[in-house]
This record gives C-alpha cells, structure tokens and sequence, in this order.
C-alpha cells in the first residue's frame, strides 16, 4: 500500500500491512480490506455512549462526546469469523486527535484488531473506545503506540463481553508523552473470559499511568493482567491493576503480575495490585517481581562475551517476547524492537 | 598456545573465606581436572576465574598469557578466551538461544565486521545436530524450562560456537545420564587441540571415562592439596578420599558448611517464589 501525504517513517510499516484502515486528523484517508472483511461494517457516525462502571469513565467518556473529532464504529454481523488481521491506523501530526472508536461483535464473531497510534510535533491525543462483545464472539486487541510528541496521551477503553465470550487484549507503550492508560474490562457473562497485558516504558521525566480493572459480573469468569514495566532516568512508571469478584460470583478466577525493571538511578516503579473480592469460592492471586535487572542473568550472558550494555539490551528485549508473539506481521515486530531500542538509548 | 596461571588465590563470598591459596597452571593442549568432596571450593574456584560478581578477590593472581584477568571485566575476560560451562546457568525469559549466540559471536568481531548469518546458521544447526538436541533449540528461550541435562548440553553447544582458549567445566556430569553424558564427552573430546586448556570440575571419577584428563588435582579447605596423573584418579576412585585426608592430617576438609552452601551457591529464594505465583 502506497499513500501520499503520509508521514514517511510509517511508510515502510503501511507498506507492510494488509487489510487497513487509516485515520488521520480525523478522516478516514485509506481503507483496504479484503473480502474477508465484508461482515464487517465500517461507519463514521457516532453511536451513543454506553453505560459507564464510574465516575472516572464517564467523566473521560463525556470529555470525549465534548471534544471529539473523529469517530469510528466498527460492526461485525454475527457468526462472521474473520481470520486476517484488521489493521487501524491513527495519525496526529499537528491537530490534536480526540478520537471514538466503537467495536461491536454479533454473537459467536471472531475478529483480530492491531492499533497503531502514532502522534508527533506537539499534538496530543486522546483515545476513548467502546467496545463490546455479544455471546460467544472473541476478540484479539493490540494496540502498539508510537507516540513522540512529548504531550498528552490518554486511553480510556471499556470492553463489556457477554457470556462465554473470549478477550485477548494486549498494548505496547512507547509513547514519550504524559502516558495515562486505564482499561476497564466487565465481564457480563458467564464463563466470559479476558486476558490482557501492557508493557510500558518510561523515559526521562515522563510519568507514565496504566490501569487495568477487570470486574467479575458473573459466575465462571476468568480475568489475567499481566503488567510489564521499565523505568529509566527520572520517569515514573505506576501500574495499577484491580481484580474484582463481586458476590454470588462463584468459581471465577482473578490473577495478576508484574514484571518491572528499574534501569534509572532516579526512576520510579509502582505496582499496585488489588483484588477486591466478595465471594469466598473463587481463585486469585498476585505477584510482582521488581528490581535492578537481575545480576545472574547480566553474569551468564557477560560470561559469554556481551558487553554489560548488550546484556542488558538483550534481557529488555526480552520483555517484548510476549507481545511479538501476538503479532504475525515481522515488520511490526521489528519496529516494536526498534522503538524500544530508540527510547532506552 | 594459551596458558592460565593461578598464583596464591585467596576468596571470599559475603565476607566467608572459601579460597585459600589456589595454585594452578593450565595450558593449551592440557586437560586438568579437579575432584574433591563437596563444600571443598571447586565451583568458587571457577566463578572466580569468570568474575562472578558475588565473589571477592582478596589475595592472590590470575593471568591470561601475561594479562591480568582480576582486571577484567566478566565480558573481556570471554572475549580473552576464557569460558565457563556453569553449574547452574541463568534462565533469560524472552531471549532466544539464536540471538544470544549470535550477540556473543559479534562481540567478539571488530566493529567493521559482521558475523555471516548463512555460516551462523549452518554452523548452530550442526552443533544442535552433534548435540543431538531438539531442532527447535534455536527458537526457544535461553534455558528457560530447560531440563538439566538439556541445559549442561547447551552449555557444551556455547563452548563449541565460541570456541575458547581456556573451557572450565563445572560439574558437566552432575545430573547427566550415561546417554547425555556420552555425547558431553564425545563433543568435549572432539574439540580438543594445542590452542584449548581445559579444566573440568568433578565429584565423580565417571566423567574422567569419557573426558581423559592427564592432570589430577584433589582440592579440600580451598586449595589444592595433591595433585597427580590418572593414577591419582584411580586410586580416589578406588578408595575415596579419606587416604589423602589422612595423608595431610586434615580432619575436616570443608570450607563451606553444608548447610550454608545452597545459601550461597543457590538463587535467590524470593525471587523464584514469586515466578512461581
């Protein structure tokens, strides 16, 4: 695929991708889709809000009805299983992007979504996504972003799955912006089942938010955060992950870890992890391991000859492994491996 | 021909001494081995050489064709030559056995150069062949949810892609079965050559049937107490080490207490409870 107008660095990445849709200050400017796609309905007009959890989503939700620019809501018929990967692209050079996505799968649908959010100069933007699966519909989201604009980024997304539905959700943050990503996943139904992991990396003074709740609304259901950090410099890095079982809501499963890395002298990490649990038949745990880089690890790969640098590149690197794995396009791989080369540099 | 000197060493972890007065030269194209009961300072003895970072230098020297290797860092010290197949090797989440390899291979090039990836492959494939180990080695993670005879075998398959000057092996053997440990010796046997010193680390006598050694060395208290050819060997396979304890007068022949050496040697105890969570 080859657009004009486009910011040159993602060229070689668009190129890449198959089955697209690009946003940039706020209008569709490409889409190309295969035929596989044709279940899939694609619209910029605006679908209500939905009903928010709390206080703090539906004040991001009515900020976002505010100030919004863009819009795209995405609707998937029911027992369409798409296999290819639907690629999103957002875009913000200069105007600040408030951006509305909508994504609603019909019952028993399947679909793949990978975001790449890519914001430079001084625009901010800020993403508000709505998303919900009926009965048995699965949903693969990663979203990746490349942000090097040093102002706002803000992610506030609700994902409401019904029973028996399936979410794998996973974002990549590089952004060299004020980070704040809050995920809210309910699980309506029973056996519904969510997995989600975020890495996040934090430079210089930045400060970085990320928090994932995951409420248990039904029996059976099963809800895995996994966060990843690295903290350099001087930046702040906090995760905050909440698992909650409400009562009556037997046999659900809740669990979560984080992974972090200090790198620099005057860095911060936080994990908060909760688990809020008002039924006593239930499964759940946390753990968190946070720490220098680990100092048998950095002996075994110097006693083969790295440097202390390369080591140490290599065992970050390493934290990308889970979220490479969920993607089948190797350029992004690659750029994922690049970016986060070129923010620890 | 390269040749390691070991003069004097003295050594201590968390401000216990375990090494008093190591005394070693090894040079290329010689195979030594060290055997000793346990707690005796075998291992310290090779995570000194290495640089492990746990370990404090208090007296003593060790040189590399001349160069000091104290004042090496554990990475100039692989780029010099030495290599250490260890006891215990780290597992690295996320790393591919492939990428650390071939990062290994590159620090070791000059700048201007690059490791060719078609002869990188070819030889890796070849020394997973020789191995005899899965064909999806490369791929997986480095050690991770490796077995142990898996991990001392990739050990061995690092030693033959780096091909070092000077290969200490700790403990290759332990945990081995009769199969694995053919092939280790097969593989170990195949590299040797004038520019190779090797040093393995041993309890058992077993190891010395499939890697001869034409230097025996006994170590107790931290130091090496007798040394001696394969009729030294013999003889501790034959009558264990008591004669020579008796010999030397040495009533306990430990420098680390038994219950303080998974302490020491061990990982971190927190650390893998919550990996395990």
């Amino acid at each position: 695929m080859s657009i004009n107008h486009l910011p040159k660095v993602l060229q070689p990445i668009l190129d890449s991708l198959e089955n697209v849709i690009v946003i940039e200050q706020g209008q569709i400017k490409h889409q190309a889709l295969s035929s596989s796609f044709d279940n899939l309905k694609i619209h910029d007009h605006l679908m209500g809000l939905p009903t928010m959890p709390n206080e703090e989503l539906e004040h991001m939700g009515k900020l976002n009805q505010e100030l919004m620019n863009s819009n795209l809501t995405l609707e998937l018929k029911r027992n369409s299983a798409i296999k290819e990967t639907l690629y999103i692209v957002y875009i913000s050079e200069d105007k600040d992007l408030t951006q509305r996505t909508t994504i609603h799968l019909g019952v028993s649908s399947s679909l793949n979504i990978v975001e790449y959010l890519y914001a430079t100069n001084n625009a901010t933007m800020h993403l508000f996504s709505d998303i919900k699966l009926e009965e048995n519909a699965q949903l693969k989201h990663i979203s990746i972003n490349h942000i090097t604009s040093p102002n706002a980024l803000t992610v506030n997304r609700l994902y409401n799955l019904n029973a028996s539905c399936v979410l794998n959700q996973a974002n990549v943050l590089f952004s060299n912006a004020l980070t704040h990503q809050a995920n809210h996943i309910q699980l309506l139904g029973r056996y519904a089942q969510a997995r989600t992991k975020t890495i996040g990396i934090s430079t210089k003074t930045q400060e970085m938010i990320i928090k994932t709740v995951i409420e248990h609304l039904a029996e059976q259901t099963e809800g895995y955060i996994e966060h990843y950090g690295i903290a350099n410099d001087e930046s702040t890095l906090m995760f905050e992950g909440v698992g909650k079982i409400h009562k009556h809501m037997r046999r659900s499963v809740a669990k979560q870890s984080t992974k972090g890395v200090v790198i620099g002298a005057k860095a911060r990490l936080d994990a908060n992890p909760l688990l809020l649990i008002d039924e006593y038949d239930v499964e759940a745990g946390h753990g968190a391991a946070i720490g220098r880089i680990d100092e048998l690890q950095l002996y075994y790969l110097m006693s083969r000859g790295l440097s202390q640098r390369d080591a140490e590149r290599l065992i970050i690197n390493g934290f990308l492994a889970p979220f490479s794995a969920m993607l089948d396009n190797e350029k992004l791989q690659e750029t994922m491996q690049d970016l986060l080369n070129q923010k620890l540099q | 021909m390269p040749t390691l000197i070991i003069k004097n060493l003295y050594a201590e972890v968390e401000g216990k001494e375990i090494l008093k007065g190591v005394d070693l030269t090894i040079n290329g194209g010689e195979t030594h081995a060290i055997m000793g009961p346990n707690g005796t300072g075998k291992s310290t003895l090779a995570s000194v050489i290495m640089g492990h970072p746990r370990y404090t230098v208090t007296k003593g020297t060790i040189t590399l064709d001349g160069e000091d290797v104290l004042d090496m860092e554990t990475d100039e010290r692989a780029r010099a030559g030495l290599f250490l197949a260890m006891q215990a090797p780290a597992e690295v989440p996320g790393v591919t056995n492939s990428d650390f390899i071939k990062t290994a291979m590159n620090a070791r090039l000059n700048d201007d150069k690059k490791l060719s990836l078609f002869k990188f492959i070819r030889a890796y494939d070849k020394a997973v062949k020789e191995l005899k180990m899965n064909e999806d080695l490369p791929h997986r993670y480095l050690n991770e949810g490796f077995s142990g005879g898996e991990k001392k075998r990739n050990e061995i398959l690092q030693m033959k892609m780096l091909k070092p000057r000077i290969a200490i092996l700790d403990e290759i053997d332990s945990g081995l079965d009769i199969d694995a440990l053919k092939i280790v010796g097969e593989n170990v046997t195949e590299m040797k050559n004038k520019n190779l010193g090797l040093l393995l680390i041993t309890h058992y006598q077993r190891l010395l049937d499939y890697i001869s050694a034409e230097h025996v060395h006994v170590m107790m208290q931290g130091r090496i107490v007798k040394s001696g050819s394969t009729e030294l060997m013999k003889k501790i396979d034959e009558q264990g080490y008591d004669w020579i304890k008796e010999e030397l007068g040495i009533d306990d022949e430990r420098v680390i207490p038994e219950d303080e050496e998974r302490i020491i040697l061990g990982s971190c105890a927190t650390r893998e409870a919550l990996e395990k969570e």
